[in-house]
Protein backbone atom coordinates (compact mmCIF):
# COMPACT_ATOMS: atom_id res chain seq x y z
CA UNK A 1 0.00 0.00 0.00
CA UNK A 2 2.69 2.36 1.06
CA UNK A 3 4.81 1.37 -1.92
CA UNK A 4 1.99 2.08 -4.33
CA UNK A 5 1.59 5.56 -2.93
CA UNK A 6 5.24 6.30 -3.40
CA UNK A 7 5.27 5.12 -6.98
CA UNK A 8 2.19 7.11 -7.92
CA UNK A 9 3.83 10.19 -6.37
CA UNK A 10 6.88 9.57 -8.51
CA UNK A 11 4.83 9.34 -11.68
CA UNK A 12 3.18 12.62 -10.80
CA UNK A 13 6.59 14.22 -10.21
CA UNK A 14 7.85 13.03 -13.55
CA UNK A 15 4.79 14.50 -15.26
CA UNK A 16 5.25 17.83 -13.52
CA UNK A 17 8.95 17.86 -14.42
CA UNK A 18 8.10 17.15 -18.06
CA UNK A 19 5.49 19.87 -18.02
CA UNK A 20 8.03 22.37 -16.68
CA UNK A 21 10.62 21.37 -19.29
CA UNK A 22 8.01 21.76 -22.02
CA UNK A 23 7.21 25.32 -20.89
CA UNK A 24 10.83 26.48 -21.11
CA UNK A 25 11.65 28.85 -23.97
CA UNK A 26 14.85 26.92 -24.71
CA UNK A 27 15.63 23.47 -26.00
CA UNK A 28 16.16 20.58 -23.59
CA UNK A 29 17.23 17.28 -25.05
CA UNK A 30 18.40 14.00 -23.59
CA UNK A 31 20.29 11.42 -25.61
CA UNK A 32 21.66 7.97 -24.85
CA UNK A 33 25.31 6.98 -25.24
CA UNK A 34 24.83 6.55 -29.01
CA UNK A 35 23.14 9.94 -29.43
CA UNK A 36 19.64 8.53 -29.89
CA UNK A 37 17.10 11.08 -28.68
CA UNK A 38 15.43 10.01 -25.42
CA UNK A 39 13.64 13.24 -24.69
CA UNK A 40 13.01 16.55 -26.42
CA UNK A 41 10.93 19.37 -25.00
CA UNK A 42 8.36 21.45 -26.90
CA UNK A 43 10.75 24.27 -27.80
CA UNK A 44 13.16 21.70 -29.21
CA UNK A 45 10.36 20.23 -31.33
CA UNK A 46 9.42 23.73 -32.51
CA UNK A 47 13.02 24.49 -33.49
CA UNK A 48 13.29 21.25 -35.41
CA UNK A 49 9.81 21.70 -36.88
CA UNK A 50 8.90 18.14 -35.97
CA UNK A 51 6.91 16.16 -33.41
CA UNK A 52 8.57 14.29 -30.58
CA UNK A 53 7.11 11.01 -31.86
CA UNK A 54 9.06 11.50 -35.09
CA UNK A 55 12.41 12.24 -33.49
CA UNK A 56 12.32 9.84 -30.53
CA UNK A 57 14.98 7.14 -30.79
CA UNK A 58 16.64 8.79 -33.78
CA UNK A 59 20.12 10.37 -33.89
CA UNK A 60 20.23 13.95 -32.64
CA UNK A 61 22.63 14.97 -35.41
CA UNK A 62 20.02 14.08 -38.02
CA UNK A 63 17.86 16.92 -36.73
CA UNK A 64 20.39 19.50 -35.53
CA UNK A 65 23.61 20.30 -37.35
CA UNK A 66 26.63 22.15 -36.01
CA UNK A 67 30.40 22.15 -36.40
CA UNK A 68 30.62 19.97 -33.25
CA UNK A 69 28.23 17.28 -34.42
CA UNK A 70 29.74 13.83 -34.93
CA UNK A 71 33.19 15.02 -33.79
CA UNK A 72 35.14 14.79 -30.53
CA UNK A 73 34.30 18.44 -30.02
CA UNK A 74 30.69 17.58 -29.20
CA UNK A 75 30.33 18.75 -25.62
CA UNK A 76 27.70 16.11 -24.87
CA UNK A 77 30.21 13.46 -25.91
CA UNK A 78 32.83 15.08 -23.69
CA UNK A 79 30.37 15.40 -20.81
CA UNK A 80 29.66 11.67 -21.01
CA UNK A 81 33.33 10.80 -21.39
CA UNK A 82 34.85 13.12 -18.79
CA UNK A 83 31.89 13.14 -16.40
CA UNK A 84 31.75 16.92 -16.28
CA UNK A 85 29.44 19.77 -17.18
CA UNK A 86 30.35 21.85 -20.21
CA UNK A 87 28.99 25.18 -21.36
CA UNK A 88 29.86 26.23 -24.85
CA UNK A 89 28.80 28.44 -27.72
CA UNK A 90 28.18 27.30 -31.21
CA UNK A 91 26.03 27.88 -34.24
CA UNK A 92 23.36 25.34 -35.10
CA UNK A 93 21.19 24.68 -38.09
CA UNK A 94 17.82 23.15 -37.39
CA UNK A 95 14.39 23.38 -38.99
CA UNK A 96 15.92 25.33 -41.88
CA UNK A 97 17.32 28.10 -39.67
CA UNK A 98 20.87 28.83 -38.52
CA UNK A 99 21.50 30.76 -35.30
CA UNK A 100 24.07 31.15 -32.51
CA UNK A 101 23.44 29.15 -29.35
CA UNK A 102 24.93 28.44 -25.97
CA UNK A 103 24.62 24.86 -24.87
CA UNK A 104 25.12 23.24 -21.52
CA UNK A 105 25.91 19.56 -21.65
CA UNK A 106 25.98 17.25 -18.65
CA UNK A 107 26.06 13.51 -18.21
CA UNK A 108 22.74 11.69 -17.73
CA UNK A 109 22.73 9.05 -14.98
CA UNK A 110 20.55 6.14 -14.05
CA UNK A 111 19.39 5.41 -10.51
CA UNK A 112 22.72 3.77 -9.64
CA UNK A 113 24.74 6.74 -10.82
CA UNK A 114 26.05 5.15 -14.03
CA UNK A 115 26.35 7.47 -16.99
CA UNK A 116 23.77 6.36 -19.52
CA UNK A 117 23.71 9.37 -21.84
CA UNK A 118 23.80 13.15 -21.93
CA UNK A 119 21.49 16.09 -21.35
CA UNK A 120 21.71 19.21 -23.41
CA UNK A 121 20.23 22.57 -22.60
CA UNK A 122 20.33 25.01 -25.51
CA UNK A 123 19.65 28.77 -25.52
CA UNK A 124 19.25 30.94 -28.60
CA UNK A 125 21.75 33.77 -28.13
CA UNK A 126 21.20 35.74 -31.36
CA UNK A 127 20.53 38.99 -29.46
CA UNK A 128 23.44 38.54 -27.06
CA UNK A 129 25.88 37.93 -29.87
CA UNK A 130 24.69 41.06 -31.66
CA UNK A 131 25.28 43.19 -28.56
CA UNK A 132 28.68 41.62 -27.90
CA UNK A 133 29.79 42.34 -31.44
CA UNK A 134 28.88 45.99 -30.95
CA UNK A 135 30.82 46.16 -27.69
CA UNK A 136 33.81 44.49 -29.29
CA UNK A 137 33.68 46.92 -32.18
CA UNK A 138 33.75 49.79 -29.69
CA UNK A 139 36.67 48.41 -27.73
CA UNK A 140 38.60 47.90 -30.98
CA UNK A 141 38.02 51.57 -31.82
CA UNK A 142 39.31 52.62 -28.42
CA UNK A 143 42.38 50.44 -28.84
CA UNK A 144 43.18 52.01 -32.18
CA UNK A 145 42.87 55.46 -30.71
CA UNK A 146 45.20 54.75 -27.85
CA UNK A 147 48.57 54.41 -29.55
CA UNK A 148 49.62 57.99 -30.21
CA UNK A 149 53.27 58.69 -30.87
CA UNK A 150 54.40 62.00 -29.37
CA UNK A 151 57.35 64.02 -30.53
CA UNK A 152 59.17 64.92 -27.32
CA UNK A 153 62.16 66.82 -28.72
CA UNK A 154 64.13 67.04 -31.92
CA UNK A 155 65.08 63.45 -32.65
CA UNK A 156 63.11 61.93 -29.77
CA UNK A 157 59.69 60.33 -30.02
CA UNK A 158 57.78 58.67 -27.23
CA UNK A 159 54.99 56.11 -27.30
CA UNK A 160 53.17 55.54 -24.03
CA UNK A 161 51.42 52.16 -24.09
CA UNK A 162 48.27 51.75 -22.08
CA UNK A 163 46.21 48.64 -21.67
CA UNK A 164 46.45 45.18 -23.06
CA UNK A 165 48.62 44.40 -26.04
CA UNK A 166 47.33 41.70 -28.32
CA UNK A 167 48.71 40.59 -31.66
CA UNK A 168 46.60 42.97 -33.69
CA UNK A 169 47.42 45.94 -31.55
CA UNK A 170 51.10 45.05 -31.37
CA UNK A 171 51.29 45.17 -35.14
CA UNK A 172 49.72 48.61 -35.08
CA UNK A 173 52.13 49.81 -32.43
CA UNK A 174 55.13 48.67 -34.45
CA UNK A 175 53.82 50.39 -37.58
CA UNK A 176 52.96 53.62 -35.75
CA UNK A 177 56.30 53.83 -34.01
CA UNK A 178 58.38 53.00 -37.07
CA UNK A 179 56.61 55.46 -39.35
CA UNK A 180 56.92 58.21 -36.77
CA UNK A 181 60.64 57.47 -36.38
CA UNK A 182 60.98 58.10 -40.10
CA UNK A 183 58.68 61.14 -40.14
CA UNK A 184 60.41 62.85 -37.25
CA UNK A 185 63.90 61.71 -38.21
CA UNK A 186 64.13 60.40 -34.68
CA UNK A 187 67.28 58.74 -33.38
CA UNK A 188 65.73 57.73 -30.09
CA UNK A 189 62.28 56.30 -29.44
CA UNK A 190 60.92 55.64 -25.97
CA UNK A 191 58.39 52.88 -25.50
CA UNK A 192 56.77 53.32 -22.11
CA UNK A 193 55.02 50.22 -20.77
CA UNK A 194 53.98 51.63 -17.37
CA UNK A 195 50.32 51.24 -18.36
CA UNK A 196 50.67 47.63 -19.52
CA UNK A 197 49.47 45.37 -16.71
CA UNK A 198 51.07 42.16 -17.91
CA UNK A 199 53.78 41.15 -20.32
CA UNK A 200 53.92 37.57 -21.49
CA UNK A 201 56.26 36.02 -24.04
CA UNK A 202 54.12 37.02 -27.00
CA UNK A 203 54.12 40.68 -25.96
CA UNK A 204 57.85 40.45 -25.21
CA UNK A 205 58.40 39.11 -28.68
CA UNK A 206 56.54 42.07 -30.16
CA UNK A 207 58.74 44.42 -28.15
CA UNK A 208 61.89 42.64 -29.38
CA UNK A 209 60.69 42.89 -32.98
CA UNK A 210 59.94 46.59 -32.57
CA UNK A 211 63.42 47.20 -31.18
CA UNK A 212 65.22 45.44 -34.01
CA UNK A 213 63.04 47.11 -36.65
CA UNK A 214 63.77 50.47 -35.00
CA UNK A 215 67.49 49.79 -35.10
CA UNK A 216 67.24 49.14 -38.84
CA UNK A 217 65.83 52.63 -39.20
CA UNK A 218 68.72 54.01 -37.23
CA UNK A 219 66.90 54.64 -33.98
CA UNK A 220 67.68 53.36 -30.49
CA UNK A 221 64.60 52.23 -28.66
CA UNK A 222 64.40 52.62 -24.92
CA UNK A 223 61.82 50.65 -22.99
CA UNK A 224 60.69 52.23 -19.75
CA UNK A 225 58.29 51.47 -16.98
CA UNK A 226 58.60 47.73 -16.33
CA UNK A 227 56.99 47.11 -12.96
CA UNK A 228 58.93 44.94 -10.47
CA UNK A 229 56.38 42.14 -10.87
CA UNK A 230 56.64 42.21 -14.63
CA UNK A 231 60.45 42.25 -14.53
CA UNK A 232 60.54 39.25 -12.18
CA UNK A 233 58.03 37.35 -14.27
CA UNK A 234 59.90 37.99 -17.50
CA UNK A 235 63.14 36.74 -15.99
CA UNK A 236 61.43 33.57 -14.75
CA UNK A 237 59.92 33.05 -18.18
CA UNK A 238 63.43 33.18 -19.58
CA UNK A 239 62.86 36.15 -21.85
CA UNK A 240 66.17 37.85 -22.53
CA UNK A 241 65.87 41.60 -22.88
CA UNK A 242 69.51 42.31 -22.02
CA UNK A 243 70.29 43.63 -25.52
CA UNK A 244 67.69 46.30 -25.06
CA UNK A 245 68.09 49.60 -23.25
CA UNK A 246 65.60 49.56 -20.42
CA UNK A 247 65.00 52.14 -17.72
CA UNK A 248 62.95 51.77 -14.57
CA UNK A 249 60.99 54.96 -14.91
CA UNK A 250 59.94 57.17 -17.78
CA UNK A 251 61.95 59.98 -16.15
CA UNK A 252 65.19 57.98 -16.38
CA UNK A 253 64.29 57.00 -19.93
CA UNK A 254 63.83 60.60 -20.99
CA UNK A 255 67.13 61.66 -19.47
CA UNK A 256 68.85 58.71 -21.15
CA UNK A 257 67.28 59.72 -24.46
CA UNK A 258 68.64 63.26 -24.11
CA UNK A 259 72.09 61.86 -23.43
CA UNK A 260 71.84 59.73 -26.54
CA UNK A 261 70.97 62.71 -28.74
CA UNK A 262 73.82 64.69 -27.16
CA UNK A 263 71.83 66.93 -24.88
CA UNK A 264 71.76 67.12 -21.16
CA UNK A 265 68.85 67.66 -18.82
CA UNK A 266 69.66 70.53 -16.48
CA UNK B 1 37.01 25.01 7.26
CA UNK B 2 37.74 24.86 3.58
CA UNK B 3 36.14 27.22 1.11
CA UNK B 4 36.30 26.43 -2.56
CA UNK B 5 35.27 28.51 -5.53
CA UNK B 6 35.25 27.27 -9.09
CA UNK B 7 34.81 29.01 -12.41
CA UNK B 8 35.14 27.92 -16.05
CA UNK B 9 36.06 30.19 -18.91
CA UNK B 10 35.57 29.26 -22.54
CA UNK B 11 38.55 30.03 -24.73
CA UNK B 12 37.43 31.03 -28.19
CA UNK B 13 39.50 34.05 -29.17
CA UNK B 14 42.23 36.37 -27.91
CA UNK B 15 39.76 38.30 -25.75
CA UNK B 16 39.14 35.18 -23.69
CA UNK B 17 42.85 34.99 -22.81
CA UNK B 18 42.33 38.31 -21.14
CA UNK B 19 39.19 37.23 -19.33
CA UNK B 20 40.89 34.06 -18.07
CA UNK B 21 43.96 35.78 -16.64
CA UNK B 22 42.00 38.69 -15.20
CA UNK B 23 39.58 36.31 -13.52
CA UNK B 24 42.48 34.36 -12.02
CA UNK B 25 44.08 37.57 -10.80
CA UNK B 26 40.88 38.71 -9.14
CA UNK B 27 40.20 35.32 -7.55
CA UNK B 28 43.74 35.24 -6.19
CA UNK B 29 43.48 38.76 -4.82
CA UNK B 30 40.19 37.80 -3.14
CA UNK B 31 41.78 35.02 -1.11
CA UNK B 32 44.97 36.90 -0.26
CA UNK B 33 47.67 36.09 -2.84
CA UNK B 34 50.19 38.90 -3.25
CA UNK B 35 50.50 40.89 -6.44
CA UNK B 36 53.76 39.16 -7.48
CA UNK B 37 52.06 35.75 -7.29
CA UNK B 38 49.04 37.11 -9.13
CA UNK B 39 51.27 38.33 -11.94
CA UNK B 40 53.12 35.00 -12.10
CA UNK B 41 49.97 32.94 -12.34
CA UNK B 42 48.26 35.39 -14.73
CA UNK B 43 51.31 35.29 -17.00
CA UNK B 44 51.41 31.48 -16.94
CA UNK B 45 47.70 31.39 -17.81
CA UNK B 46 48.30 33.92 -20.56
CA UNK B 47 51.02 31.75 -22.11
CA UNK B 48 49.01 28.54 -21.99
CA UNK B 49 45.67 29.94 -23.10
CA UNK B 50 47.42 31.69 -25.97
CA UNK B 51 48.74 28.29 -27.03
CA UNK B 52 45.19 26.96 -26.95
CA UNK B 53 43.93 29.74 -29.23
CA UNK B 54 46.96 29.52 -31.49
CA UNK B 55 47.27 25.76 -31.92
CA UNK B 56 43.92 24.23 -30.99
CA UNK B 57 41.52 27.06 -31.78
CA UNK B 58 39.38 26.57 -28.70
CA UNK B 59 39.41 25.13 -25.21
CA UNK B 60 38.37 25.67 -21.61
CA UNK B 61 40.11 27.14 -18.58
CA UNK B 62 38.90 25.99 -15.15
CA UNK B 63 39.99 28.05 -12.19
CA UNK B 64 39.55 26.67 -8.68
CA UNK B 65 40.56 28.61 -5.62
CA UNK B 66 40.51 27.26 -2.10
CA UNK B 67 41.08 28.59 1.39
CA UNK B 68 41.66 26.57 4.51
CA UNK B 69 42.85 27.68 7.91
CA UNK B 70 46.45 26.89 7.00
CA UNK B 71 46.69 27.48 3.25
CA UNK B 72 45.43 29.42 0.27
CA UNK B 73 45.67 27.78 -3.11
CA UNK B 74 44.73 28.12 -6.75
CA UNK B 75 44.44 25.32 -9.26
CA UNK B 76 44.04 26.03 -12.93
CA UNK B 77 43.22 23.41 -15.51
CA UNK B 78 43.49 24.34 -19.16
CA UNK B 79 42.24 21.87 -21.71
CA UNK B 80 41.77 21.85 -25.45
CA UNK B 81 40.62 19.36 -28.04
CA UNK B 82 43.14 20.24 -30.72
CA UNK B 83 45.81 18.16 -32.44
CA UNK B 84 47.85 17.81 -29.23
CA UNK B 85 51.56 18.37 -28.63
CA UNK B 86 53.59 15.89 -30.67
CA UNK B 87 56.66 15.86 -28.42
CA UNK B 88 55.86 17.08 -24.92
CA UNK B 89 59.46 16.71 -23.67
CA UNK B 90 60.72 18.83 -26.53
CA UNK B 91 57.97 21.42 -26.05
CA UNK B 92 59.11 21.79 -22.43
CA UNK B 93 62.62 22.74 -23.58
CA UNK B 94 63.60 26.40 -23.58
CA UNK B 95 63.70 27.93 -27.02
CA UNK B 96 61.78 25.18 -28.80
CA UNK B 97 58.88 26.47 -30.87
CA UNK B 98 56.83 25.25 -33.80
CA UNK B 99 54.86 28.45 -34.19
CA UNK B 100 57.53 31.13 -34.56
CA UNK B 101 57.31 32.27 -30.94
CA UNK B 102 60.13 32.68 -28.43
CA UNK B 103 59.75 29.10 -27.24
CA UNK B 104 59.62 30.23 -23.64
CA UNK B 105 55.90 29.81 -23.00
CA UNK B 106 55.60 26.24 -21.73
CA UNK B 107 58.90 25.94 -19.83
CA UNK B 108 58.47 29.50 -18.54
CA UNK B 109 54.95 28.81 -17.30
CA UNK B 110 56.26 25.75 -15.49
CA UNK B 111 58.83 27.86 -13.66
CA UNK B 112 56.22 30.45 -12.73
CA UNK B 113 54.05 28.08 -10.70
CA UNK B 114 54.59 25.54 -7.88
CA UNK B 115 53.20 22.55 -9.66
CA UNK B 116 52.81 21.90 -13.37
CA UNK B 117 51.35 18.79 -14.98
CA UNK B 118 50.90 18.26 -18.68
CA UNK B 119 49.34 15.45 -20.65
CA UNK B 120 48.69 15.60 -24.34
CA UNK B 121 47.26 13.34 -26.98
CA UNK B 122 45.45 14.14 -30.22
CA UNK B 123 42.01 15.40 -29.22
CA UNK B 124 42.80 16.26 -25.61
CA UNK B 125 45.57 18.32 -24.10
CA UNK B 126 45.34 19.03 -20.39
CA UNK B 127 47.61 21.25 -18.36
CA UNK B 128 47.29 21.67 -14.60
CA UNK B 129 48.84 24.56 -12.73
CA UNK B 130 48.94 24.95 -9.00
CA UNK B 131 50.14 27.56 -6.58
CA UNK B 132 49.71 27.58 -2.82
CA UNK B 133 50.85 29.79 0.02
CA UNK B 134 50.45 29.64 3.78
CA UNK B 135 47.32 31.36 4.99
CA UNK B 136 48.23 34.43 7.03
Amino acid sequence: MVNENVSSDNVENVDIAKDVLNQLPCMVMAVDLDFNILFLNNTGCEWMGDDFENVEGKKCYDFVQSSHCRTDNCRVKQAMKNDRKYVWRNEITTGGKTFPIEYTASPLRDKDGNIVGGVEYVIDITERVKIEEEVQEHSRTIMELSTPVIKLWEGIVILPLVGVIDTMRAQQIIENLLSSIVENEATVAILDVTGVPMIDTSVAQHILKTVSAGKMLGAEIIITGFSPNVAQTLVTLGVDLSDIITCGSLKDGVSKAFTLVGRKLV
Amino acid sequence: MIEISEISIDLRNEDDILIARQTARKKMADIGFGSADQTRMATAISELTRNVIKYAGEGVCHIVTGTSSSEICIKVEIEDYGPGIVDVDKAMEDGYTTGGGLGAGLPGAKRLVNDFQIESQPGLTKINLEMSRPHV
